[in-house]
């Protein structure tokens, strides 16, 4: 899809496909003459948003990647970049798929859990330092099997 | 059912026949359903938008009074159409900016309508004249459960009714209020009021929201769901912050009212002597001056043989068609629409005899 558009005399060229623009949070693209003739103003945030977007490259990876979080819901291909841009979900599906995205308490007890296993990581390592230190090799090698068991840590 | 034959359908709305010092003139209840196994309207393809339409269509059909309604794929209808059906709140502006596999069911005797892949699969507006939410719900519930013996809705434990913006996700339901508000418009406090609004998670827009140029003094508010609430506490939430702003609207009206400056009583006067002497009128000169019409006559400054109520009704229908005729004429670009529209004012005051009171001061 080749889009051509003139708003308040600016000319607006954006090269698009389908796919794309609804990545881009415009939905429907078929819209865009209708919306054009009848909302102005909001077409023109919308088509600026989306020019803005499009120059500025994708958006960077803002979200703490290592969370589990599938990025891509895989029932429709809606991605969870697209809901953060636009609020909006791509099917019925995407609330599981984006579950912890979605669901601010399970975020913090994830959160908290996260916060709780880095707590214990830390107090092993020490504790391996102290033991290697004090030459308890036995203790030390009991407190590297811990750590290798304890989930990998977020920064 | 024509689109002709629709428009000639009478209004619906009533406004003032069962509130509030003519204020609110009607309320609407939203209820938004999805289908499971298909992608939300605007993600999904013009084949799953069909295969929606394909499943919902026929089962809207069975409903009783539904066989003989206004069936139209957007694509069906032209701008001008669309515009005629947002005037008379049977269309969303989500809605009327769709195409293809989007369809609009409105029935000619009923005060509901459904959309097929508006913002979600399936969406039904209830509409009820002054401030009445219950029988709305009612009718929701109702067809809500002839709709489930045939389709089954996305739904989940621990999110409800799933929709495609999450924070909608729930009972699925929204409530809508029309509000006249010439009050708080003459006194340039709309800026204050929607601001105060807004933290109450509530949102006001204008009525005609398609009108470049609206000004004028009709409103749609529109109660914005929250994270977790039941449809009641939305309901207790909504009616607290309407009838706030109805309190302050009748608040400002007296002010102006009893102002020595008599401002509005001049403003009232202006738009008749307009109505009355002009020869060419716009949409928005006709809104605004119809609006202090009906503020004349709920001050007492303007009387008819008819008699209150009925006029404001009168008054509020003959804003509504005039707004309709223009968007359905305004797309053939008539150049006598201002001259006609003088014209069906002038003969609207010479058929309702009126007078206006003495006591002005
Ligand atoms: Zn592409
Ligand atoms: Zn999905």
């Amino acid at each position: 899809m080749f889009l051509t558009q003139i708003i308040n005399g600016q000319v607006s060229e954006l090269a698009l496909c389908e796919a794309c623009a609804r990545a881009k949070g415009l939905f429907d693209p078929q819209s865009l003459t209708f919306a054009e003739k009848f909302f102005p103003e909001e077409f023109k945030n919308r088509l600026d948003k989306l020019v803005r977007e499009l120059t500025a490259g994708e958006p960077s990876a803002k979200a703490p990647a290592g969370r589990n979080i599938l990025s891509r819901c895989p029932v429709c291909g809606f991605k969870i970049d697209d809901y953060r841009r636009t609020g909006h979900l791509g099917c019925p599906d995407c609330y599981s798929a984006f579950a912890r995205e979605l669901d601010p308490a399970a975020e913090a007890v994830e959160a908290a859990s996260d916060e709780s296993a880095a707590i214990t990581r830390a107090r092993l390592e020490r504790e391996l330092q102290q033991a290697i230190a004090r030459e308890d090799y036995e203790r030390a090698a009991i407190l590297r099997d811990q750590i290798n068991s304890q989930p990998p840590a977020h920064s | 059912m024509k689109f002709d034959t629709l428009l000639r359908a009478p209004h619906l709305w009533n406004p003032d026949r069962n509130t509030t010092d003519g204020v609110v003139f009607g309320s609407i209840v939203r209820m938004v359903r999805n289908l499971p196994d298909f992608p939300f309207p605007g993600w999904s393809t013009e084949d799953t938008r069909a295969a929606v339409a394909t499943r919902i269509l026929p089962v809207i059909k069975e409903i009783r009074g539904f066989k003989t309604a206004f069936y139209a794929e957007m694509p069906e209808l032209s701008y001008g159409q669309r515009r005629a059906l947002l005037t008379r709140k049977q269309m969303t502006p989500c809605m009327a900016a769709r195409q293809d596999g989007c369809h609009v069911v409105i029935p000619q005797k009923k005060n509901v309508f459904f959309m097929v892949n508006e913002e979600e699969h399936l969406v039904a507006h209830v509409f009820n004249n002054g401030l009445e939410f219950d029988s709305g719900l009612d009718t929701l519930s109702e067809l809500d459960e002839l709709l489930s013996e045939r389709l089954s809705f996305a739904y989940s434990e621990k999110n409800g009714y799933l929709t495609s913006i999450p924070s909608e996700a729930g009972d699925g339901l929204q409530l809508y209020c029309l509000l006249h508000l010439p009050g708080l418009t003459c006194a340039n406090m709309m800026n204050q009021v929607t601001k105060a609004l807004e933290k109450l998670h509530v949102s006001i827009s204008p009525y005609f929201s398609d009108a470049q140029d609206d000004t004028g003094h009709l409103f749609v508010l529109f109660s914005i769901p929250g994270p977790e609430g039941s449809i009641d506490e939305l309901q207790e939430n909504f009616l607290d912050v309407v009838h706030h702003l109805v309190r302050r609207e009748l608040q400002v009206r007296r002010k102006l009212h009893a102002e020595p400056g008599l401002h509005l009583q001049d403003a009232i006067g202006r738009a008749y002597g307009l109505l009355t002497n002009c020869h060419r009128l716009s949409i928005k000169e006709l809104r605004d001056a119809i609006s202090l019409l009906r503020l004349g006559t709920l001050q007492g400054i303007i009387c008819w043989a008819e008699g209150e109520r009925d006029m404001l009704v009168a008054l509020h229908h003959f804003a509504l068609d005039q707004a309709t005729l223009t968007a359905l004429a305004e797309e053939n670009g008539d150049p006598s629409l201002c001259i006609r529209r003088a014209t069906a004012a002038r003969d609207f005051l010479n058929n309702h005899p009126h007078h206006f009171s003495e006591t002005t001061a």
